[in-house]
């Protein structure tokens, strides 16, 4: 998977480039909209990590623009600032698929790069398997050894965050900004994590499936099957 | 707090008082040494007149003895030279039956061969007299001007520092983050026109300040925001090494914890800047109730953590105000009163067309509810918030003309958002 990652931040950029490459992505980067636009128009990516401020010209926006005129089919992620409704909204129109807001926790870039990433590459019809654990995203459908699996909305998202960012340790505020979005930060105390996932462990070990989920230390959580 | 006016009235009293004091010891020496000196001059001439007529009848005249002019006379051993002395005395006035101040002249003067001794007696003014004159005249005086002075001051003061006050005025109108410059009235009086130039430099100065410090913070922010950003993803890629141990866990997730803490600030800080900035100033028509509701859900998950018993009675309301601002405003209130509840506290969410009124239980606050608006001031310190929630709302509040009241009584915390001003 080929991903362009555009952002004026050396120093932030390395951080993500480093991350997504370790999760198996090529990953090039532009600095700059000039940069930017050549490589938009030289190369096909899978998909673009736009911040929409950029020097040198241009906009994010202007970028997806003209990235939308040449390829079409290529996924987008918008990187802005907090409370730039704007810019999301036009964002959005000019074709991107998702929005995150800075900044970000990289396991919620990796979770929507993906989901965007299966929806692009395969139109939707690809099923994720892990184990005994089988969902189909389109569908909102998981099945555990074949069997389906009645979730809640929180435990089905909850399901797809770990999936996608499986053997890494998620702390609970990364997972709670998941399930409630950046608002959560007003918010101190995330032990209502707990509650989602005992249940989602419950449910998904009711049907027999392995017990995938670790709690790390009372931090955060562990989605793997390997031993630890 | 006295009026300037009172103040310079005060000031003119005590400076005339010991003035018309000194005036009137003055006066009634100067007075008294005019009264003597022409008592004096006219026994002179009377001693002349007596010389005269003794000389041209030989005999004394008898038109002396009146009861303010006495003339005695005696004769003298010859062998006495008597010398001319002037004298004060008192005498005894039949008509009243007291004693009064006279001027005693004795002169020798010869009649007949003859030396006689003659005393001649003038009455002269009272003492008191002439300071009760003095006196009466300097209170005529004092009231007479003073009244003057008052009614001079009054009307005059009026109308002289009426600019003052429309200046007064217009100063009190004044808002730091006003973006235009303070322009007062052009005066032709030269305080007046200092007095506004100094205070529209002053203006100016003060509003460059204000805007270098939320220029500052906003860029203070800005370049925060990415040295926290890799701070965060460094940590998280820290966790990942299994080798760690539970106590390096535990600091690591510390780490990101506070880190988090300060994106928050810091978001927060830059929120507050752009509503400050104006950068949220498109209004429209906000259903509340939809908002209220959302935000009720989606605090779901922390309202059954807490076991809050839950109340609301809203009603469709809608208001003018940037919905960004709204749904930050609703969301702020909302979480400060799930926050700040106790466990298996109460929740009542209340709106009507007037007014929003949100109510919970809590522990008594720590700050005046007053003070809870300012940033940094926390109603409890037990909590780690960051006190600048409802200094968020204020802020809001301010901008869309709404009014935030806070209130505790019985263990409940009570905001109150007015939706127009009372």
């Amino acid at each position: 998977m080929k991903i362009l990652l555009i952002e004026d931040e050396p120093a932030l950029a390395a951080s993500i480039q480093d991350f997504l490459q370790a999760e198996g992505y090529l990953v090039e980067y532009a600095a700059d909209f000039l940069s930017a636009e050549e490589k938009v128009a030289l190369y096909e990516y899978d998909c673009l990590v736009v911040d929409i401020n950029l020097p040198g010209g241009g906009t994010g926006l202007d970028v997806i623009c003209n990235l939308k005129k040449q390829h079409p089919a290529t996924g987008v992620i918008i990187v802005s600032a907090r409370n730039a409704l704007d810019d999301r909204i036009a964002g959005l129109d000019f074709g991107a698929d998702d929005y995150l807001t800075k900044p970000f926790h990289l396991p919620e870039l990796n979770a929507r790069l993906k989901a965007i990433l299966r929806r692009r590459q395969f139109g939707g019809c690809t099923d994720i398997e892990f184990g005994d654990i089988k969902v189909n995203p389109e569908q909102h459908e998981v099945n555990v050894l074949g069997q389906a699996l009645d979730l809640t909305p929180k435990e089905y998202n909850l399901l797809l965050y770990f999936l996608a960012n499986k053997h890494r340790v998620l702390r609970r505020d990364m997972i709670a900004e998941h399930l409630l979005g950046d608002d959560v930060d007003q918010m101190d105390d995330f032990n209502f994590i707990y509650s989602h996932v005992k249940n989602l462990r419950k449910k998904l070990m009711g049907q027999g499936c392995a017990d995938y989920i670790q709690m790390v230390y009372g931090i955060g959580y562990k989605f793997s099957d390997r031993k630890s | 707090m006295r009026k300037l006016l009172q103040q310079t009235q005060r000031l003119y009293l005590m400076a005339a008082a010991p003035l018309f004091l000194l005036a009137g010891i003055a006066m009634f020496f100067a007075l008294e040494w005019s009264i003597k000196h022409f008592d004096e001059e006219k026994m002179h001439n009377a001693k002349h007149e007596i010389e005269t007529y003794v000389f041209q009848h030989d005999s004394l005249p008898a038109f002396f003895q009146r009861i303010d002019h006495r003339l005695y006379a005696s004769s003298l051993p010859a062998e006495i030279t008597l010398p001319v002395t002037l004298s004060d005395t008192t005498l005894l006035n039949p008509l009243e039956n007291e004693m009064e101040p006279f001027l005693q002249l004795t002169f020798p003067v010869q009649i007949r061969g003859q030396a006689w001794r003659v005393d001649l007696f003038q009455s002269s003014v009272e003492h008191e007299d002439i300071a009760g004159t003095v006196a009466i005249l300097l209170v005529i005086l004092f009231v007479l001007l003073f009244g003057v002075l008052l009614w001079v001051n009054r009307s005059v003061s009026q109308r002289v520092w009426e600019p003052f006050f429309q200046v007064l005025n217009q100063m009190r109108q004044f808002r730091l983050n006003d973006p235009n410059p303070l322009r007062l009235p052009k005066s032709s009086v030269v305080e007046f026109h200092e007095l506004h130039r100094t205070l529209e430099d002053l203006a100016e100065k003060v509003q460059r300040d204000f805007r270098t410090v939320k220029q500052f913070t906003e860029n203070a922010s800005h370049e925060l925001q990415t040295p926290l950003a890799v701070i965060q993803h460094k940590i998280d890629a820290l966790l990942q090494d299994e080798t760690l141990s539970e106590a390096q866990v535990q600091q690591l997730d510390l780490m990101a914890q506070n880190t988090r803490r300060m994106a928050r600030l810091n978001q927060t800080l830059l929120l507050l800047v752009k509503i400050e900035n104006d950068q949220f100033a498109a209004r429209e028509r906000v259903d509340m109730e939809p908002l209220l509701e959302k935000r009720l859900r989606w605090l779901e998950d922390f309202l059954m953590e807490k076991q809050l018993v839950v109340q609301t009675d809203l009603t469709s309301v809608s208001i003018d105000i940037n919905p960004v601002l709204a749904e930050t405003l609703v969301a702020n209130l909302l979480t400060n009163a799930v926050k700040h509840n106790l466990t298996g506290g109460r929740l009542a969410v209340r709106l009507t067309a007037a007014n929003l009124i949100i109510s919970n239980s809590a522990a008594p606050p720590a700050v005046a509810p007053e003070k809870l608006t300012e940033r940094f001031a926390r109603g409890n310190s037990s909590t780690d918030g960051l006190g600048l929630g409802l200094a968020i709302a204020q802020e809001i509040c301010e901008k869309s003309g709404l009014v935030l009241q806070f209130d505790f009584k019985n263990d409940t915390w009570t905001t109150t958002l007015h939706f127009s001003p009372a």
